[in-house]
């Protein structure tokens, strides 16, 4: 360790060493002067650019001279500005939409591909995101991350995601730069995203730089709007099972904006009056979103942002029955409720031209409560009872960061910051009522003891242009987690590189070792509730990963087409999984249901063809991979495939725009069928009760050593637009699986009760499903 | 708790289901082997065939096959077939293993093919002390672990009432105590697991006196009702044995949980599935 430091700071002796001046600034949108992220700013001719931050801020360092400044990002007029560059100085920019250019935009890319060191990163709009055909009606961000190389959904319908053989609890979800830590509502079929709430997204899946850490497989960084500045905006939308409504605009014009968004399912709500006439019956299941933002400039070097999500679902069951004959009734009544509740308070600090600070404030907890309670009330006193179960887990974070972004030159920028956090984690608590007649009959509270644990990191990296070709991002990323009695700690190096072929074709190539203190249990990988964070323990040792990666991008035809290839191989150790025939429902004593020291291996290779301007935009996707894991006391100790280890996978996705008032899109998608135990024979043996009868038990094959049915879909959406007095409305025609391809949930052992004979029986969730959407703006 | 796993799948009772051609492996049957290697008692051997998992017939015992028994390689005997309860499955011989011997038992049916397992006989522990405290119904059992090997313990309690034996369902909070089979599905709460065997290793109390307290769950109330005799067994296993009920019971446990991950049952037979494992029980008797 004392070897790498000592390189780091040599180098930044190198670094400090070269002299230039810098201009520096924000990048706001015209209109609402919503600051703009990833716009690319150069000198004209030379080899100097950069990129604005998340808050809308660059740097750019240039050698004494007259430059010609271009700021460009697509669906803006570029600008041009003649600079005689003979001290520092402050510019800002406001862009102005263009009209035309943004109804061709797809994909963004702010500077070309190639130009990019970082590889494995992809950016997505959300403007973009809202063309892909929605499933019944909701526009969903994860669906569409699942589209893209390298990312794979977990079973039909849900929304969990897999990152290049990585688990769901590896992928680093962050709204605002807060963790959220369930992104799924009615178990996995929607992500708790509201896409009208958020401004941009990021999917970072390998070549991670020093600044992030915490997950091994990626992190898909979501940014929520800021309001308008100017004047009030509002959008919606009322779907099939959901209505959506988003107001923005200022609270003191210039200065203070605020942004609100909120969304409900009513299917419930639409129900209730049917279940009324069914007497003493009530039942119903709904979720709801709640986005809200705030930011204030107080002068050009100041700005403050407050940030808010609240989620929730909730599944209710009542049913009361009264004796007609006597007084006797009985009350049954069952509850399950999870959501995720978030909030930020960052202050962006501009310390100078060269260097920006944001300093972040966080919040994050993760809840998920369900039970049952039975009560039978009557005149005869052995009419009185009760019983009842409850069962709870939550996470909750508390956090502080500081991020530093220092341009030193015009060859170095220089990213440095530290962060902590202060876990605490309810693995599980449950709760057993029974009463008799007023009397307790029996009472069991079982419950794992909550862990607190601080989670510190540092890190600086340096994003080094070393000539005209080669570009480098390198650092260092140091952690440190303890808790009661045990503490651990990881130096992890990170380095990518990028040699220029052309202007427009680049080689690049990444390490990244990466390092976690939490996991998630999860039986079934689909993102239900009932998975359960648990913390690294003196027995549960942090995971770890090395992942390296060699790619080429290439853009042609008037940068109008991009294809980009990459080769990745992740291994990963210090895995955990819920031993065999453990549960959550057993998860009290979580640290003894749990396999650990688990090793996984996954490589593959993905293939992107992206076509970014035109009528027709949109991208194809292939991903060749393996994914697996081996742990001492499954399968005997031999290596088996992971649950999501899927060999092929594509995705198709197209846009075409007839006519500013028509376009339509469609997505296919094909995956290799996910692995699955089968049972393969019965066999009796004794039983433990009593050896004397023997008990039926079953023999599965190797585990994950079965293979699904292939999976394949397709959507199409269709959207029909008209400017109206007040705005613009949309009417949005959607079908989901348009050729009602039955595609397999999961296989069971049935039997056909007519001969007897036993059968493999498919479960599919989603056949066909048309649905419309209305959609308004003013 | 079973109300909450329903409620956790209701999406699923929207699905579409259908009936697919799916090869699942074609598994030709095989014995499936329970042979109980403990020395100084009788043996017996349970052998039946198991069914592929898309027959239409259910697994059956196997009343005609050849089971022979080998002692450090010599053949000692054939076993016979219980005839009076022809559900039952087992082979007896009236010979008794001896320690420190290796067996081996042959299964051979020409339908089947030949199936072999083997194990070392181990010698018994030593019971060191008990109280049976009939007023609190809690019994305690000490007994001396070998320092030099990594051992595997069950322990059991019988009442014997009228010439019958009757296992004691038990609970206890010892953490070094594992029931495979928990039939008190957390009903007990307050970490208390039960079930009628506890199994233990020497992890926690290698080389010393490991001593179990044991509550008395259901099936007799010693305050009103004392039993003839009560029968503590202490039962040095083997790994193979340990592992083999672990897995058994972790499928048992299992089996009606939607979300519990599948559970191979540790098998140690060649051409077959089972176990012949050892165990060297040590009993005392304790008269009311």
């Amino acid at each position: 360790m004392k070897n790498l430091l000592a390189i780091v700071l040599g180098l930044m002796t190198f670094i400090v060493g070269a002299q230039s001046y810098t201009i520096s600034g924000y990048i706001e949108d015209d209109q609402s002067s919503e600051r703009i992220i990833g716009v690319n700013v150069y000198a004209a001719g030379t080899i100097y650019g950069a990129s604005s931050n998340t808050y809308g801020f660059y740097t750019l360092s240039l050698p004494k001279g007259e430059y010609e400044i271009v700021v460009s990002f697509i669906g803006y007029k570029t600008l041009k500005q003649n600079l005689v560059i003979k001290a520092d100085q402050s510019l800002d920019f406001q862009l102005i939409v263009d009209a035309e250019q943004l109804a061709e935009v797809e994909v963004v890319a702010e500077e070309l591909p190639a130009e990019q060191v970082r590889m494995s990163t992809i950016n997505l709009k959300v403007s973009d995101i809202k063309k892909i055909p929605a499933f019944m009606g909701e526009v969903d961000i994860i669906r569409a991350i699942q589209l893209l190389p390298g990312v794979q959904s977990g079973s039909e319908g849900t929304t969990g995601f897999y990152v290049r053989g990585g688990s769901p609890d590896q992928n680093l979800i962050l709204l605002d730069g807060v963790p959220v830590y369930n992104a799924s509502h009615l178990f996995g079929f929607f992500s708790v995203f509201n896409a009208d709430a958020i401004k941009n997204v990021q999917l970072t899946k390998g070549g991670f730089p020093a600044r992030y850490g915490g997950r091994l497989s990626s992190v898909l960084e979501i940014d929520m709007k800021e309001g308008n500045m100017k004047e009030f905006h509002g959008e919606g939308s009322i779907g099939l099972i959901a209505t959506k409504l988003t107001i923005e605009g200022p609270i003191f014009k210039d200065k203070t904006s605020f942004i609100v968004s909120g969304r409900r399912t009513y299917v419930d709500l639409i129900t209730a009056p049917i279940l009324a006439a069914t007497d003493g019956y009530r039942a119903g299941y709904y979720f709801g979103d709640f986005n809200a933002k705030i930011n204030h400039l107080f002068s050009r070097k100041d700005r403050l942002y407050l940030s808010y999500y609240g989620g929730n679902d909730r599944f209710y069951y009542r049913e009361k029955y009264s004796s007609s004959f006597d007084s006797f009734s009985q009350e049954t009544e069952s509850h399950l409720e999870w959501g995720n509740h978030t909030g930020s308070l960052r202050w962006n600090h501009l310390f100078s031209n060269k260097l920006f600070g944001n300093l972040n404030a966080t919040f994050t907890q993760y809840q998920f409560n369900t039970g049952f309670s039975d009560r039978n009330t009557g005149d005869l006193p052995d009419e009185n009872s009760f019983e009842g179960f409850e069962y709870f887990s939550r996470i909750r974070d508390y956090g502080l960061r500081y991020d530093f972004e220092y341009q030193i030159n015009n060859k170095h920028q220089l990213r440095y910051g530290a962060s902590y956090t202060y876990h605490i984690f309810n693995p599980g608590a449950s709760q057993f009522l029974e009463e008799f007649n007023g009397n307790s009959l029996d009472s069991a509270l079982e419950y794992s003891k909550p862990i607190f644990s601080n989670d510190i990191f540092i890190y600086v990296e340096d994003d080094y242009q070393i000539s005209d070709r080669w570009r480098a991002n390198y650092g260092l990323h140091y952690s440190t987690y303890f808790l009661k009695g045990t503490q651990y700690q990881s130096l992890q190096p990170r380095v990518s590189l990028r040699y220029l072929l052309t202007d427009a074709w680049s080689l690049k190539a990444s390490y990244a070792n990466m390092n976690q203190f939490i996991h998630l249990l999860s039986n079934t990988g689909i993102g239900l509730p009932t998975d359960l964070w648990v913390s690294s323990t003196a027995k549960i040792r942090p995971q770890v990963s090395q992942q390296i990666a060699l790619g080429s991008t290439r853009s042609f035809a008037g940068n109008e087409f991009e294809f980009s290839t990459e080769l990745y191989y992740k291994w990963m150790e210090n895995l955990i999984e819920y031993k065999e025939g453990a549960s959550f429902v057993t998860s009290s004593d979580w640290e003894n249901q749990v396999e650990t020291d688990g090793k996984g291996w996954a490589y593959g290779l993905e293939v992107l063809l992206r076509k970014n301007k035109g009528a027709t935009t949109g991208w194809i996707g292939y991903t060749l991979a393996w994914s697996n894991r081996q742990f001492d006391n499954l399968n005997y100790g031999e290596t088996y495939p992971y649950r999501y280890d899927r060999r092929h996978d594509v995705s198709v996705v197209l846009n075409h725009e007839f006519s500013d008032k028509l376009d339509i899109g469609l997505t296919w998608v094909y995956g290799s069928g996910n692995s699955f135990t089968a049972p393969t024979a019965n066999m009796l043996l004794p039983s433990n009760f009593n050896p004397d009868y023997p008990d039926n038990f079953q023999i599965f094959s190797d585990r994950n050593g079965q293979r699904m049915p292939n999976y394949h879909r397709l959507d199409f959406g269709i959207n029909f637009h008209k400017k109206t007095k007040w705005g613009k409305r949309t009417w949005n025609v959607s079908v989901y699986n348009a050729y009602s391809r039955l595609n397999p949930f999961f296989l069971y052992i049935g039997e056909d009760y007519r001969t007897g004979e036993k059968e493999v029986r498919q479960v599919s969730l989603f056949p066909i499903i048309p649905s419309i959407a209305y959609i308004f703006s003013f | 708790m079973k109300k909450t796993l329903c409620l956790l799948v209701i999406p699923l009772l929207l699905a579409c289901e259908k009936t697919i051609k799916y090869e699942i492996p074609l598994e030709p049957s095989k014995f499936s082997i329970d042979a109980r290697i403990m020395t100084g008692d009788r043996l017996q051997v349970f052998v039946a065939a198991t069914e592929y998992s898309l027959s239409a017939s259910d697994p059956k015992v196997v009343p005609d096959a050849q089971v022979l028994l080998f002692e450090n390689d010599v053949e000692l005997t054939q076993l016979q077939w219980i005839s009076n309860a022809p559900e039952s499955g087992y082979y007896q011989t009236a010979l008794r293993p001896s320690e420190g011997n290796t067996y081996r038992i042959e299964v051979f049916k020409e339908k089947y093919g030949l199936a072999t397992g083997e194990a070392l006989s181990l010698s018994p522990t030593d019971i060191t002390g008990w109280i049976i405290d009939t007023i609190n119904q809690e019994i305690t059992i000490s007994f001396s672990d070998d320092g030099t090997t990594r051992d595997f313990y069950s322990i059991r309690v019988y009442v014997r009432q009228a010439g019958s034996d009757f296992p004691l369902y038990l609970g206890t909070t010892d953490p070094s105590v594992d029931f495979f089979f928990d039939y008190g599905d957390g009903l007990f709460g307050d970490n208390l697991r039960s079930g009628y065997t506890g199994f233990l290793t020497d992890e926690t109390f290698n080389g010393k006196i490991k001593t179990v307290r044991f509550e008395e769950l259901f099936y007799q109330n010693f305050g009103t009702s004392l039993p003839d005799e009560i029968l503590l067994e202490v039962t040095k296993v083997s790994e193979d044995l340990y592992l083999h009920e672990k897995s058994k019971g972790a499928q048992y446990t299992g089996a009606d949980n939607p979300f519990a991950e599948p559970v191979q049952i540790y098998s140690n037979i060649d051409n077959g599935y089972g176990i012949v494992a050892a165990g060297a029980p040590k009993r005392e008797i304790v008269k009311f």
